[in-house]
């Protein structure tokens, strides 16, 4: 008993450390930093995830897990945690800013899949929530612009409503051309700033 | 933001963001006291005060797509005026206080409309370019000014009723929220130079311009007080 506790308090040292630097480079933009984060990250997840199957008693795959020993196994039988998943630096779900041609609150088919992820995500895991912040170029009247971000929110959440999230996970507010991510006043700045950024909470 | 001020001059209508969302407030200017008047799911926007201070026009999207409405201050009566599902925003009073002006994309791109306080169809009345919006009336209710966007640049505008001309008045590119001195002479517009916003006027017929601020700060949304200079 006693070494199986030594190695469960190991184990929590070493899911803090990866906690932390998760958090410290999960902000960073995705193209440019996202190798040297990718190789923290799947080292982060086979050691989170064993962890998890000795620790959540609870869940019968952690079970297996506990028991088996054999690294492969546990991968497979023991999902990530909504934390972890949401921590990943590739694939769709790190993708959090969807992009808008001027004065439009079309998707592309490209937003279209990435939010499809976000919204089977935020339906199968019901302690998430989800705020969609929408935002426009300068030009033009700001209160013309706060409406368009709150259309271009609208369309993001309906997306994510027709995978399954419910309407209770999933907020959304406009910030218009006060909030712009870049500052500059030509079309690469413009492009910049007609988003919807998805901010995550987990409950 | 949107600050709009009562005709009496003792209160403003804003907006703010410090819970996180969009909330309509009043504020009395001389006891600094403020009540949170609009707090509904989406938007709530563009305030504006009737000519006589007992209603406001506000922007809500509780249902739906962002409609026009107007609150009784006193009774806190809402009424909808507009149910469409383009953007219908930014709502000004005509002088008289019987139709309301605002801007809205039902055509496709933004326009300004006209609807009777009471309700009914909104008529449209700017014709030229693509882009028309944040109306602002003269305090004869002739001119209606406004941001006007010719081949990509946002310049003030202001149409005549009374001949239906529209004027171009400025020749920037990033100009916007314009608002009509007390006496109609002059027009404060907001424009951003280089980096920086600024604050400038602009008289009626367009010849005389002059830069109000200066380099301190970035400056938005400029709002003329209500008060007439007794000269």
């Amino acid at each position: 008993m006693k070494s199986i506790h030594n190695i469960k308090s190991w184990l929590l040292v070493a899911l803090l450390a990866v906690f932390i630097s998760a958090c410290a480079t999960t902000q960073d933009e995705i193209p440019a930093d996202g190798d040297g984060a990718a190789v923290d990250q799947s080292q982060g997840g086979s050691s989170t995830s064993t962890v998890d199957g000795g620790s959540d008693g609870a869940d019968a795959s952690g079970l297996d897990g506990a028991g088996g020993g054999d690294g492969t196994a546990i991968v497979d039988s023991s999902p990530m945690t909504v934390m972890e998943q949401l921590e990943q630096t590739e694939g769709a779900l790190s993708n959090r800013t969807i992009y808008f041609e001027f004065d439009s609150a079309k998707l592309t088919s490209e937003s279209i899949d990435i939010l499809e992820t976000h919204g089977n995500f935020v339906a199968g895991n019901g302690e998430v929530s989800v705020r969609l912040e929408g935002h426009a170029d300068e030009r033009g009247s700001r209160e013309y612009n706060i409406a368009l971000g709150d259309r271009r929110a609208q369309s993001v959440r309906r997306v994510l409503l027709f995978q399954g999230a419910s309407s209770d996970q999933v907020e959304t507010v406009s910030y218009g051309e006060e909030k712009p991510a870049v500052s500059g006043h030509d079309e690469e700045a413009w492009g910049k700033n007609r988003r919807v950024e998805l901010i995550y909470t987990v409950n | 933001m949107s600050p709009s001020w009562s005709p009496d001059g003792k209160s403003l209508a804003y907006v703010s963001f410090e819970s996180s969302r969009p909330e309509i407030f009043i504020q009395q200017l001389a006891t600094a006291r403020r009540t949170k008047v609009s707090s509904f799911r989406g938007l709530n926007s563009a305030p504006s005060w009737s000519p006589d201070g007992k209603f406001l026009a506000l922007v809500l999207s509780k249902d739906g797509s962002p409609d026009i409405y107007t609150l009784n201050t006193t009774s806190r009566r809402l009424k909808r005026l507009t149910k469409h599902r383009s953007i219908d925003t930014e709502p000004v009073w005509s002088t008289d206080g019987r139709t309301i002006i605002f801007t809205s994309d039902r055509s496709g791109a933004p326009q300004l409309y006209e609807v009777r306080v009471e309700g009914g169809k909104p008529r449209r009345i700017t014709f030229e370019g693509r882009y028309n919006a944040a109306a602002n009336v003269s305090p004869d209710g002739r001119y209606i000014a406004m941001v006007h966007a010719d081949r990509g640049r946002y310049k003030i505008a202001q149409l005549d009723r009374e001949t239906g001309n529209l004027i171009v008045l400025t020749d920037a590119s990033l100009d916007e929220s314009p608002s009509f001195s007390p006496n109609g002479k002059m027009l404060l517009y907001a424009s951003t130079l280089g980096n920086n916003g600024f604050l400038f006027a602009v008289s009626i017929d367009g010849r005389a311009k002059h830069r109000l601020s200066d380099q301190a700060g970035d400056i938005r949304e400029p709002v003329w007080g209500p008060f007439k200079a007794s000269n």
